[in-house]
């Protein structure tokens, strides 16, 4: 996948990286088990410092998005096995709240957000094990 | 006369003229999606301002290299008059950092008008401050490089000259060390190489991977043939160096030439081979990825992003790669270069002017020691170690080892047909000369006046039989 950071925005470039990299795995771009670059590696090809990579990875690694093994690197999770139908955690819940708020305040309707939910669940491509 | 003139200066001169305007000249035409090095949108062509800008520059650009070679015709002059042959080389030292300098402002102006004009019209292409990678490619960017362990090549043809030179004739060993250097000089460009950013060019993954592999795997095998042509330049040089034979001076010159320009060439068909490659496939797809990191190039080619952390970025104008001046190894490659070149210049032209004012003195001290002093080149032994001295009319023909070899003089280290390795401290053509056999070695000095070589050579004589 392809990894655009922002040098100039107000989110961290950890959380940047960190977030892309959900993304690509939720849409498809990482397969499940691809192996991830090196932290050296991913740090030269951004021009960033490696600590930086390092703590993305860590976190990834403390999410269980993405295995780090010390033989052959980093990459991402397999397939999780929780089976679809999986209950929305209340993290989750809690977090949504606050996007729903917000569109709420600015005047979007519940059937566009709905919509808009739609769309971006669509390119979701991951599919857990079953 | 003309001959020195020709090789020394006049040949680096034009080859300066065809790199400059080979590199700088067609930064007026939009290619890649730049024009003097700045990206705009195809439309911004259409301006009047940006005609402008391109006109003005074409007229200064040939203006200023008129003038540049007008500068030159003295040094014609100076090549034909001895005693200003010294003050020629400063001379073309000021011409070339006059050179340098000037043939620069025509393009950095054009740099600077066009992108003022991007700011006010607000010409963006692509997103600022953005860095792109692509993982896969991280990862496997090195995959199709030529192994690293291939160095061992070069560097056993460099190691085994070092021994043969050591073994045969120790007082060239210099170049078997040289030849380790260089090689060693290619492995480090070769890792950096390999370190260096992989480009993100398009959505399309594969697209990304083949043309870095494709890039990287070229310019590793560039630099590994260079590094093997090298290795075996060394031993050629020694042995046309190592041999006496004057008849084959004009071999000696051939091969040399032949391996500077077997690099020069290699290097340029592989970068065009990159390039070709990178345009065909780049052309092709749709999703291509731009970003503008216009403000990082400083006069568009020198590279100061403090946000990137690489030392090695490619070029964007020219060939090759350039050093990124924000970061602190950066700074400190920069600034050694200037210090450098500087010191480097400053001191040929110094010495060049004290070898042209001061000349060598022999003298006998009261311990019995002739010290012959001349800077750089002083020797001194003692009285006792003269085997035979004699006043000679010839001098016998070679080369220089390490010296100062002019039309008027020759002083240094020498390698004499017949001799063997000799010191010079002479006035050509100015006979006679006395000339001092040690047990290793022959010394050969004179004065500038014939009358006073004479008396130096009853004086030494004398102190001789004391």
């Amino acid at each position: 996948m392809i990894i655009s950071l922002q040098l100039d925005s107000e989110t961290p470039i950890y959380e940047q990286l960190r977030n892309q990299i959900v993304i690509g795995i939720a849409t498809g771009q990482l397969e499940p088990a691809e192996k991830l670059p090196t932290v050296r590696q991913l740090a030269e090809d951004l021009g960033i410092n490696s600590m930086t990579v390092n703590k993305t990875y860590s976190l990834l690694k403390q999410e269980g998005y993405i295995v780090i093994d010390r033989r052959h690197g980093a990459k991402v999770s397999p397939r999780a096995s929780d089976g679809e139908g999986s209950q929305p955690s209340a993290q989750l819940e809690e977090q949504l709240q606050l996007i729903i708020a917000q569109a709420a305040i600015k005047g979007v309707e519940r059937s566009q957000f709905d919509s808009l939910c739609d769309r971006i669940f669509a390119r979701m491509k991951y599919q857990p094990q079953s | 006369m003309f001959v020195t003139f020709m090789l020394i200066h006049f040949i680096p001169a034009i080859i300066l003229y065809s790199v400059l305007w080979a590199t700088y000249r067609p930064l007026a035409n939009y290619k890649n999606g730049m024009l003097f090095a700045v990206t705009l949108p195809a439309h911004a062509m259409e301006h009047p301002a940006i005609g402008e800008i391109r006109a003005r520059f074409k007229k200064q650009f040939t203006q200023v290299s008129v003038w540049l070679g007008v500068a030159l015709v003295p040094l014609v002059i100076m090549n034909m008059w001895d005693r200003l042959l010294a003050y020629s080389n400063i001379y073309f030292f000021l011409w070339l950092a006059l050179f340098i300098v000037y043939m620069i402002v025509p393009p950095r102006r054009a740099f600077r008008a066009t992108l003022a004009l991007k700011r006010e019209h607000e010409w963006f292409v692509g997103k600022k401050n953005v860095v792109h990678s692509d993982t896969r490619v991280a990862r496997l960017k090195n995959a199709r490089n030529a192994s690293t362990a291939l160095f061992i090549i070069p560097l056993a043809i460099s190691i085994g000259t070092l021994l043969w030179v050591r073994s045969d004739n120790s007082s060239f060993s210099d170049i078997g060390y040289a030849g380790i250097g260089i090689t060693i000089l290619f492995i480090i460009c070769s890792y950096y190489m390999r370190r260096m950013k992989a480009k993100v060019y398009s959505e399309n993954s594969d697209i990304n991977l083949s043309l870095n592999q494709a890039r990287r795997r070229s310019l590793t095998y560039m630099w590994l043939l260079l590094a093997i042509i090298e290795s075996i330049h060394f031993p050629i040089i020694y042995l046309l160096v190592s041999n006496d034979n004057p008849d084959l001076t004009g071999l000696w010159i051939a091969v040399t030439v032949l391996f500077s320009l077997i690099p020069i060439a290699l290097t340029l068909v592989t970068y065009r081979r990159i390039h070709a490659q990178e345009q065909e496939v780049v052309s092709q797809d749709g999703q291509l990825i731009y970003s503008d990191d216009d403000e990082y190039w400083a006069n568009g080619f020198t590279y100061h992003n403090p946000n990137d952390s690489a030392v090695f970025v490619p070029k964007r104008v020219g060939i090759g790669s350039t050093i990124n001046t924000g970061t602190l190894a950066g700074k400190i490659m920069a600034g050694a270069i200037v210090v450098l070149l500087a010191g480097a210049i400053f001191f040929v032209s110094f010495m060049l002017i004290l070898s042209e004012l001061t000349s060598p003195t022999l003298t006998v001290t009261k311990d019995r020691q002739v010290e012959i002093d001349y800077p750089m080149y002083s020797y001194d032994f003692p009285l006792v170690n003269i085997e035979q001295l004699d006043l000679v009319d010839q001098v016998p023909k070679g080369y220089k080892v390490n010296g100062e070899g002019t039309t008027r003089v020759n002083r240094g280290k020498f390698s004499l047909n017949g001799l063997g390795t000799t010191r010079l401290y002479i006035y050509k053509n100015n006979p006679p000369y006395i000339r001092i056999k040690l047990p290793n070695t022959y010394i050969f000095f004179n004065d500038e006046d014939p009358e006073r070589t004479k008396q130096l050579y009853v004086q030494l004589q004398l102190s001789m039989q004391q």
